[in-house]
């Protein structure tokens, strides 16, 4: 029976980058890459590609919703700015008493609402922020499970050797990286 | 050529109204607003037609007012009650995009 080719781990993560990051369907890692189709299926399934997309689109989407949120927020202050600044001009010369009520009530309003406005934006925009960072801890335990999975079907003396050094090389890599 | 539906243009219109706290604005601002969020090629008349089709369901209210200082007429758009409710989920509309 012809024994099954065996792969590097880069090949195997830029087919997975194809198929989540890059939108590729199976057919076309194969065309680039030059791998079966059944070996792409066979990776799909044990790295859970599908789901990793799942998680990936949900990100992207969830990222260029609170952009555009951003973007429109931002240019209604612009206008409520200078709503507040035209409103400004017309109180200059006039005491507030003696003012219409109604360009008051609209003023208070206006004020307030510049304030709403600004804190949502700074809101919005850390939470971007946070979205764009490196969610480390889930990274190592990324890698640490495809080393796992790499070691397991390489090389099962070194992982042994991994297990038995487990507590050791996590506290290697915490104070090199955490 | 339109490359949107009118139903998801109307949400999104009462959804930039909702984020800005029931303030007013003027159909230009909205305008600006509104292009950068997939609605790139929208005119200020198509706008201005779901502007009078959601006022007409009373999702937004129109008020027509004066600028300060130069006493120029103009219209301001602001989200009513029943369109908060209807973004915030308590309702639904045939003509709105429910947003999913």
């Amino acid at each position: 029976m012809a024994s099954r080719r065996e792969y590097s781990f880069e090949i195997v993560d830029r087919c997975e980058a194809l198929y989540i990051n890059e939108e590729k369907t199976f057919e076309e890692i194969t065309k680039v890459i030059g791998v079966s189709i059944a070996q792409v299926q066979r990776w799909a399934k044990k790295y859970e590609w599908k789901k990793k997309k799942e998680e990936f689109r949900n990100r992207v989407s969830k990222a260029q919703e609170e952009t555009r949120a951003l973007v429109r927020e931002e240019v209604l202050l612009q206008d409520l700015v200078n709503q507040k600044n035209l409103m400004d001009k017309y109180f200059k010369d006039r005491e507030y008493d003696k003012a219409d009520s109604n360009t008051v009530s609209n003023y208070i309003n206006i004020v307030n609402n510049v304030s709403k406005l600004l804190q949502d934006i700074r809101k919005r925009d850390e939470n971007l922020r946070n979205m764009q960072k490196v969610d480390r801890p889930q990274v190592f335990l990324d890698f640490m499970r495809d080393l796992v999975s790499f070691l397991k079907d390489h090389d099962p003396e070194a992982l042994t050797a991994l297990e038995k050094n487990f507590d050791e090389f996590i506290a290697f890599a915490k104070a090199k990286y955490a | 050529m339109q490359t949107y539906e009118n139903k998801d243009l109307r949400r999104e219109i009462l959804k930039t109204l909702y984020l800005a706290k029931s303030s007013s604005f003027k159909i230009r601002i909205l305008l600006r607003a509104l292009r950068p969020t997939g609605f790139s090629d929208l005119s200020e008349a198509a706008l201005l037609a779901e502007i009078i089709y959601l006022q007409k369901k009373g999702f937004i209210e129109v008020e027509k007012t004066k600028n300060l200082l130069t006493e120029e007429e103009c219209d301001l758009i602001a989200i009513s009650p029943k369109g908060i409710d209807l973004l915030e989920g308590n309702c639904s509309d045939i003509g709105v995009s429910n947003g999913k």
